[in-house]
């Protein structure tokens, strides 16, 4: 497997507004993401992850360092690094169908293929019948539905998704799980999974980085092999799912 | 949206009206203080449909109706659009904003009336005057809801637009703005009800035709009713097209009513 992207030791500060103390959040950080695979950022709140997700997206400056996507190094958004934030944060005066479309109208295609795509994604994402409803009339995880669709409909090469259902309770956290993975497999996406949910990442993830706080390391290294597709009720009663738990437990225990 | 109607609040105007009615039939107020409201109704139709033909005024509401509008709106478009595109382009580009904030917050401290003398020295009186003084009345209110609006925009809004392939201009017109409009439908609905307000002021000075002109001349020839017919005229005009204001807003934006 080959790296898609290549995080090469990236340096942030944070100055405190109105002050000169600068907050040494990154220092020095690299690592990889393999082609196709699903890589979790794991840590408690406040450590970093959120901005590790923003400088990869092209959102936030960097000290030092480079991020680079199949050789090439990241200066700016584009939609070849899609991003589903904690928050849907949907354009609210527009259609869950135009919300989708939104992306497409910079590239160049036809209507016809553009309006089957779009309800292939409506579709995929079990949005069906919801398509001329308005964000604000839809639930938590529908909304989320809609801001995974508008990006996966660019194909992009990576998608970042920064704690995306921390807000919905446990039972629509499953079926989302389910639903990403089965995106995930369906459409050979390369995932960068930011949770703090130790479940969630070991039931989504190929590889989980657990991440210590400021300045952020990466502690550990997790490689999670159960076989796709995954299903709760097969990992819970699992021995080693429960090993790696308690593993990854201590680990976090002697931080 | 639209409130249930309160009865209650009918017994106030009603009782108005009669007390009203009383003072006029038991001359506790004159006529030429204080026209019936008998007077002020028949007049008001004869100035619509033109039933009595000996008075001046009769069957001419549309031609001065339809000239006031066009001052109010070539006011409120060439005042208001100014204050749009300042206030979005203040709210885009800082060096904007800092060059031309303080002046505007400057020039804001003169009430719009206090621009009158000045105007008609520059563009005499009547069309031109009237139609600056509507302007300036227009610009401000919209120009700092536009501003504050467009201001406001959550930054996560703008990531989302840019990591979906939007660029600089695009997010002008497929965020900022979109974003900022019910900031700016205040905006533009004040600069409206200001405009109303001073086209009476720009007419007054002498011109022609136009709601505010009737008045003046009814106020010369004695003619109180006709005052008072302007009056609910204007008030009538100012709610019509804000309602068409509204109207348009709803077009847009749909969803907010269908919550
Ligand atoms: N824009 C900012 N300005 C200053 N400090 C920030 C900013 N964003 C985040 N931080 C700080 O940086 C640290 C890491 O934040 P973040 O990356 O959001 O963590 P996480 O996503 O893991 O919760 C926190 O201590 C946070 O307070
Ligand atoms: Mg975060």
């Amino acid at each position: 497997m080959k790296p898609i992207l290549k995080i090469e030791n990236i340096s942030k500060y944070y100055t405190k507004h109105g002050t000169k103390d600068r907050l040494h959040v990154l220092d020095q950080l690299s690592f990889e993401i393999n082609e196709g695979e699903i890589v979790t950022l794991l840590g408690s709140s406040g450590c970093g992850k959120s901005t590790i997700l923003n400088i990869i997206a092209g959102f936030e400056k960097i000290e030092g360092g480079a991020v680079y996507l199949k050789g090439e190094k990241i200066q700016q958004p584009s939609s070849s690094i899609g991003v589903v934030f904690q928050n849907p944060t949907l354009f609210e005066w527009m259609t869950v169908y135009e919300n989708i479309q939104f992306g497409l109208k910079y590239k160049k295609i036809d209507k016809k293929t553009e309006r089957e795509s779009i309800y292939e994604y409506i579709n995929l994402l079990e949005l069906k019948g919801f398509e001329n409803f308005y964000p604000s009339q839809l639930s938590g995880g529908m909304q989320q539905r809609v801001a995974i669709a508008r990006v996966l409909i660019l194909s992009p090469q990576i998608l970042l998704m920064d704690e995306p259902f921390a807000a919905l309770d446990s039972f629509r956290r499953a079926k989302m799980q389910l639903l990403l993975q089965h995106l995930a497999i369906q459409l050979k996406c390369t995932i960068l999974f930011i949770t703090h949910d130790l479940e969630e990442a070991i039931f989504l993830s190929d590889q989980i980085y657990i991440l210590k706080d400021l300045p952020t390391q990466i502690i550990q290294k997790v490689n999670i092999s159960f076989e796709r597709p995954r299903r709760y009720e097969d990992l819970c009663g699992d021995l080693e799912f429960m090993n790696i738990k308690s593993e990854i437990f201590q680990q976090l225990r002697h931080e | 949206m639209i409130k249930k109607f309160d009865l209650l609040g009918l017994i106030l105007p009603i009782f108005l009206v009669f007390l009203w009615g009383y003072v006029t039939v038991t001359n506790i107020a004159p006529s030429y203080i204080l026209p019936s409201p008998s007077k002020v109704v028949i007049s008001l139709f004869d100035f619509a449909f033109g039933t009595n033909s000996s008075s001046p005024y009769s069957g001419q509401m549309l031609e001065h109706t339809l000239m006031s509008l066009k001052r109010v709106c070539t006011g409120f478009l060439l005042g208001g659009g100014l204050g749009f595109v300042l206030g979005i382009a203040s709210a885009a580009v800082q060096y904007v904003n800092r060059i031309f904030a303080t002046s505007i917050h400057i020039l804001r401290a003169m009430p719009g009336i206090g621009w009158l003398p000045i105007a008609m020295v520059w563009f005499g009186v009547g069309e031109k005057t009237s139609i600056f003084l509507i302007g300036i009345a227009a610009f401000f209110p919209i120009y700092m809801n536009t501003l504050q609006g467009a201001g406001a925009v959550d930054p996560l809004q703008y990531r989302a637009a840019r990591m979906l392939g939007a660029k600089k201009l695009q997010l002008l017109t497929s965020i900022m703005i979109p974003s900022a409009l019910p900031q700016i439908l205040v905006g533009l609905r004040i600069g409206l009800s200001i405009s109303w307000a001073y086209v009476v002021l720009g007419e007054l000075t002498g011109v022609n035709k136009g709601l505010g002109a009737v008045m003046m001349d009814a106020r010369m020839l004695g003619r109180l009713e006709m005052i008072l017919v302007m009056m609910v005229c204007i008030a009538v005009l100012g709610r019509i097209t804000d309602q068409f204001l509204l109207l348009l807003y709803r077009f847009i934006r749909p969803f907010e009513i269908k919550k």
